[in-house]
């Protein structure tokens, strides 16, 4: 994680602050993760997630912009209250919607979602065919997918 | 991206077979949408907020990559310049003789002499070459002198 960091950021200080941000995010996913899932790349995807949050913060703080960085403040200046709260909600609906796939698919979906992994990793991992994953995340996304709109037109 | 190109790509996420790097494209162009359909909407909730993490984290990197510093910009420009200045030196002063304002005061001191002097002191061993020197100097003191002045103003 740290070597991620100090990737994006090319200082220890900034570096370090945002790996121990990332170790306090990644407690919020110890529920999700299991012996068979790979925890290094939900590792190196929590710490990537906690340089952009850092870089935002950053960003904001100083004029001396470089990079073009627009749609990303953007996106964080014009987020109010309502639409944090709103996306809070939806983010709670996903969590009850997958919670009620079977356990593989379940696996499966997160294995895609959380970690990032391919198809052929999680093939891999499992032991599952290659096939037979993209059907069974088919399944469980498409599952999903419709419960999501069911409950979105509500 | 066109709404075109998000539709196909989402078909392809439902079906189960995009690539985790197109996830992360469908991911970003669908958050840069304000207004979208639930179905889009649905989708992007499922990304999730680490796929997208991702896809600004890849997008600023290559960003960087691609995009020097205004300080590395200038750091090139003053190493270049100096360079070129640095070969142009070397250049000139291959050119420029050193010995040219000597052998124009020697010509000078020449002429002040009755005869052009020959070339002297140049063959034979160290030791005859020294001796040769010596006779010389003995021979002419005046010139050594203005030769040792016209040394010492040039220092």
């Amino acid at each position: 994680m740290l070597k991620v960091t100090l990737n994006f950021f090319g200082s220890q200080d900034d570096a370090e602050d945002a790996a121990q941000e990332a170790m306090l995010q990644l407690w919020h996913y110890c529920e999700h993760i299991d012996a068979e899932r790979n925890v290094e790349a939900l590792a190196v995807r929590v710490a990537k997630n906690c340089c952009v949050s850092m870089y935002r913060k950053q960003q904001r703080h100083t004029s001396d912009v470089n990079i073009d960085t627009r749609p990303l403040r953007q996106m964080e200046s014009d987020e109010s209250p309502q639409q944090q709260l709103e996306a809070k909600d939806l983010q709670r609906m996903l969590t009850e919607v997958v919670a009620q796939l079977k356990p593989r698919e379940r696996q499966l979906f997160e294995m895609r979602q959380t970690d990032g992994l391919s198809t052929e990793e999680i093939a891999k991992q499992t032991g599952i065919p290659k096939a037979s994953v993209t059907v069974m995340v088919s399944t469980a996304r498409k599952k999903v997918f419709t419960e999501l709109k069911r409950r979105m037109k509500q | 991206m066109t709404n075109k190109d998000i539709q196909q790509l989402i078909d392809r996420y439902l079906e189960g077979e995009t690539s985790p790097a197109e996830e992360r494209q469908l991911a970003l162009a669908l958050q840069q949408r304000e207004a979208m359909p639930d179905d889009w909407q649905a989708v992007k909730l499922m990304l999730g907020e680490l796929t997208l993490g991702e896809a600004e984290y890849d997008t600023i990197m290559s960003q960087r990559d691609s995009k020097p510093s205004a300080l590395l910009i200038a750091l090139r420009v003053i190493s270049s310049i100096a360079a070129i200045y640095l070969v142009g030196l070397f250049f000139y002063l291959q050119t420029e003789t050193p010995t040219k304002p000597m052998a124009t005061n020697y010509h000078k001191v020449e002429t002040n002499q009755p005869a052009p002097q020959p070339a002297y002191c140049t063959e034979g061993t160290p030791r005859e070459i020294l001796m040769c020197y010596l006779e010389h100097k003995q021979a002419q003191p005046d010139t050594y002198k203005q030769l040792k002045q016209m040394n010492y103003e040039n220092q």
